[in-house]
């Protein structure tokens, strides 16, 4: 099972709908918006991939393939700019 | 001189190089990935050496702000030794060290384009910075005084729209070549609300410049992207007549599309030039080139209202928005909201 | 790092509407929410009330404050709040994240250290109702000690020389480490204006302990010299920016039992009592904020305030007139140095200050932070 963490760089802050990313090496600020922001939560907690979409499903009223789709794609993209890292 | 692979595409005559991705400023609109990222001298040199081979007789140099790849006197210099005609665009915060090279190669040079945001300081300065516009300022009395051609660059945003006729005045008065202005390309859906025109603003600001461009001797126009709802040729990218290096030394098919922020798709990334031939390289770019141009006139065909500005159709379908669709978006750097202060002393 | 004046200085008379209207709004916050919107109904150009706020260093607060009374902004400023709210909360998260850093750095090192101002100071106040606007850090350390914290914050890039170090020790309150981002200010002193040096070691003996968001366990002033430092601030800078004023708000209604007798007895012992007073004024006047202190001023005490609103009225108007003949120049000159003499307590004081002016403008010279 797939896990990832925050990297020990990025914090991070609530606005409104969306969540504030900013890597503190890089000073590259990014938006998540508010499905972003629900698996990034998941993934602060420690989730695996396949139990962030478990909570997801159980959170939102949509197919399980789409949203495990969804979350890998976002995993990526958070891979792809080191805001996370593979535990 | 190489015959074209295809008659219906221009020899290439012009390549346009992302010398680097690194910037000082962090203006919202910016299309590019905030990195640093610098392309390889010797690799630039080698292509650069492979172009004129091939017949390209002019680069234009883009960034990032050019002036800080750490060998940018190096790249002028090897430009002008090669025999090309040279531009780059720059944001004038460092271009009194670039003075030197400048004036040694002068002759090869064609023209320093100055990014602008607006004719006044308080307009510039609120998207790149307190201190932005002075510096701009002394970069082009520095051209003046050493005749360095000019001309100015400007994004046109929701912000800045109503200052179209008021920069082309200032600009033909200060001596510049040209006032070029480009549709913004928005790189998130914030900025996308924030500042893109809709299409009816985008035409009336071509207007303007038009009109501004009729009164004016110095020529006022929207350099690519501008509405062309006919088929056709729009720009010199789908022409096949400019090629473009990226910072990362891949040649793509247009400036425009490379290192798009906040991006997936990379279908315009043609080849990776340290193992392929500039010759080869332009060969899969036409055939690009021309795939893009019909699939452009395609959609127009079919009533795609997004195809009549091609900047923001190349950037639709080349995958540079998939941010429509993603959760993660990047803004750009965190830096002070607050203006630079001035010097301490009693003043109240 | 030394406040850029606006300008404009907020003024009752300058002329700026929605400077006015951002007063009123400001008022009736956080406690009376339910008036934002019939007072947002006088507002007609929104762009200039974003402008506004946002060089007072109040826009996150007050924009999300209208968005949750429900009050209907144009679509155009939605979206141009929206992007500053996301940079401001990069930027503070930027800043949070460098004290952090800065305080692990002088605490390794032994150094005791309390932040001022900054993104902590909104965290306390503003809790989640918004971020507070800063443009750099400050910190402020025992004088003993200043020279093991450069030393400490240099592992983090802050750099000094020799020669500035010299003369802010000689005659400021802070050295400016401004050669990365975010730049810090690293005070030896609280604070040094109107005559008097804000020594540090008895603001840091007084310190209180308070847990962060992030769970740290750090020291902040106590907030009764938390008041009395914003208040000689503010004043110090002309009450240039509302934030300042605001703060002040936020902080007496997060201490409830904040103790008058103590503020009135430390400002008599550093002898700021008429910054403070004038602050306080300043904080009624524009904020309607009514504070025990100006109820129980003596004869004398109110005398001399009015004299200050007066010579304060006379700057602010001169400052925001044109000033390009030599009269106008001259008779601001007069006005704020004026100005600036009455806010010290003491007439040995006013009259050094006032003397210095003279002396440095003869030399053609700035006066020095020490001397202000």
């Amino acid at each position: 099972m797939t896990t990832f963490r925050p990297h020990p760089s990025v914090v991070s802050t609530e606005v409104e709908d969306a969540l504030v990313i900013l890597h503190l090496d890089t000073k590259r600020y990014y938006t998540l918006n508010s499905t972003g922001a629900t698996i990034w939560r998941h993934l602060t907690q420690g989730k695996a991939e396949a139990e962030i979409v478990a909570a997801l499903a159980a959170e939102y009223d949509a197919d399980e393939a789409h949203l495990a789709d969804s979350t890998r794609r976002l995993l990526a993209q958070l891979e792809a700019a080191a805001l996370i890292e593979r535990v | 001189m190489p015959e074209a692979a295809f008659s219906d595409v221009l020899p290439v005559k012009r390549l346009t190089v992302g010398l680097t991705n690194l910037c000082n400023l962090d203006c919202d609109y910016c299309l590019r990935v905030a990195e640093t990222q610098h392309l390889d001298f010797d690799l630039l040199h080698k292509v650069l050496r492979q172009a004129r081979d091939y017949g390209v007789t002019a680069v234009t140099y883009t960034g990032g702000e050019v002036l800080l790849h750490p060998r940018f006197q190096d790249v002028l210099r090897c430009t002008a030794e090669l025999g090309f005609s040279y531009s780059f665009v720059t944001n004038g915060w460092y271009f009194p060290k670039a003075v030197p090279v400048l004036r040694e190669t002068k002759t090869a040079l064609y023209r320093i384009f100055f990014s602008l945001d607006g004719p006044t300081e308080a307009a510039h300065d609120a998207v790149r910075g307190k201190g932005s516009f002075r510096k701009l300022m002394a970069a082009v009395a520095l051209c003046r005084f050493y005749g360095f051609p000019f001309g100015i660059n400007m994004v046109v945003t929701k912000r800045n729209v109503r200052s179209i006729e008021a920069m082309a005045v200032l600009w033909a008065r200060l001596g510049a070549d040209v006032v070029q202005f480009m549709h913004v390309l928005p790189t998130s859906e914030d900025y996308d609300r924030a500042l893109s025109l809709t299409p009816d603003e985008r035409r009336a600001a071509e207007q303007e410049a038009a009109a501004m461009n009729a009164i004016l001797k110095m020529p006022v126009q929207f350099a690519a992207g501008h509405s062309m709802p006919v088929p056709g040729t729009p720009c010199v990218s789908l022409s096949g007549e400019t090629v473009n290096l990226d910072c990362r030394g891949r040649l793509t098919l247009c400036c425009n599309l490379s290192d798009f922020r906040n991006a997936v798709g990379e279908a315009d990334v043609i080849a990776d030039m340290r193992i392929t031939s500039f010759r080869e390289a332009c060969e899969q770019v036409h055939r690009l080139a021309r795939f893009q141009r019909e699939r452009r006139n395609a959609a127009l065909a079919a009533g795609d209202a997004t195809a009549e500005f091609p900047c923001h159709f190349c950037i639709a379908t080349f995958g540079k928005t998939t941010w429509q669709g993603s959760a993660l978006v990047q803004l750009g750097r965190a830096r002070a909201t607050d203006s630079k202060p001035l010097p301490r002393s009693v003043s109240v | 790092m030394p406040t850029r004046y606006p300008d404009i200085m907020p003024h009752r008379d300058n002329g700026v509407v929605a400077e006015r209207q951002l007063e009123r709004l400001m008022a009736c916050l956080p406690e009376q929410e339910a008036a934002l919107s019939d007072l947002a109904a006088e507002v007609t150009d929104w762009a200039a009330l974003l402008t506004s706020a946002q060089q007072h260093g109040l826009e996150d607060y007050l924009f999300r404050r209208l968005a949750r009374a429900g009050v209907p902004l144009p679509n155009v400023i939605q979206e141009h709040f929206r992007l500053l709210q996301l940079h401001k909360a990069a930027w503070t998260l930027q800043l949070t994240a460098q004290m952090e850093r800065i305080l692990d750095a002088l605490q390794s090192a032994g150094i005791a250290a309390v932040p001022l101002k900054g993104p902590l100071l909104g965290e306390r106040l503003y809790g989640t109702d918004g971020f507070r606007s800063s443009s750099d850090l400050d910190v402020l350390v025992p004088y003993q000690q200043v020279q093991p914290a450069l030393v400490a914050v240099a592992a983090l890039g802050y750099q000094t020389d020799a020669a500035t170090l010299e003369k802010a020790l000689a005659g400021d309150h802070n050295i400016a480490l401004d050669n990365i981002s975010p730049p810090l200010e690293l005070h030896f002193h609280l604070f040094r204006r109107f005559g008097v040096t804000l020594q540090g070691d008895d603001f840091l003996a007084r310190a209180v302990p308070y847990r962060t968001q992030r769970g740290r366990l750090i020291h902040v002033l106590a907030p009764e010299d938390e008041f009395l430092f914003l208040c000689v601030h503010a004043a110090a800078h002309s009450f240039a920016r509302l934030a300042w004023l605001f703060d002040l708000k936020l902080l007496l209604l997060r201490y409830p039992t904040f103790d008058w007798e103590t503020l009135c007895q430390r400002m008599q012992d550093w002898q700021v009592t008429t910054a403070v007073i004038f602050a306080c004024e300043m904080l009624r006047q524009r904020l309607r904020v009514e504070t025990p202190l100006l109820t129980r001023l003596s004869t004398g005490r109110r005398r001399w305030l009015h004299l200050n609103q007066r010579l304060f009225d006379e700057t602010m108007c001169r400052y925001n007139r044109p000033r390009r003949s030599l009269g106008a120049k001259i008779g601001f000159f007069l006005a704020a140095h004026l100005y600036q003499s009455s806010l010290h307590d003491r007439w040995q004081s006013r009259l050094r200050f006032l003397g210095l002016t003279v002396l440095r403008t003869l030399q053609r010279r700035q006066l020095a932070p020490g001397e202000v």
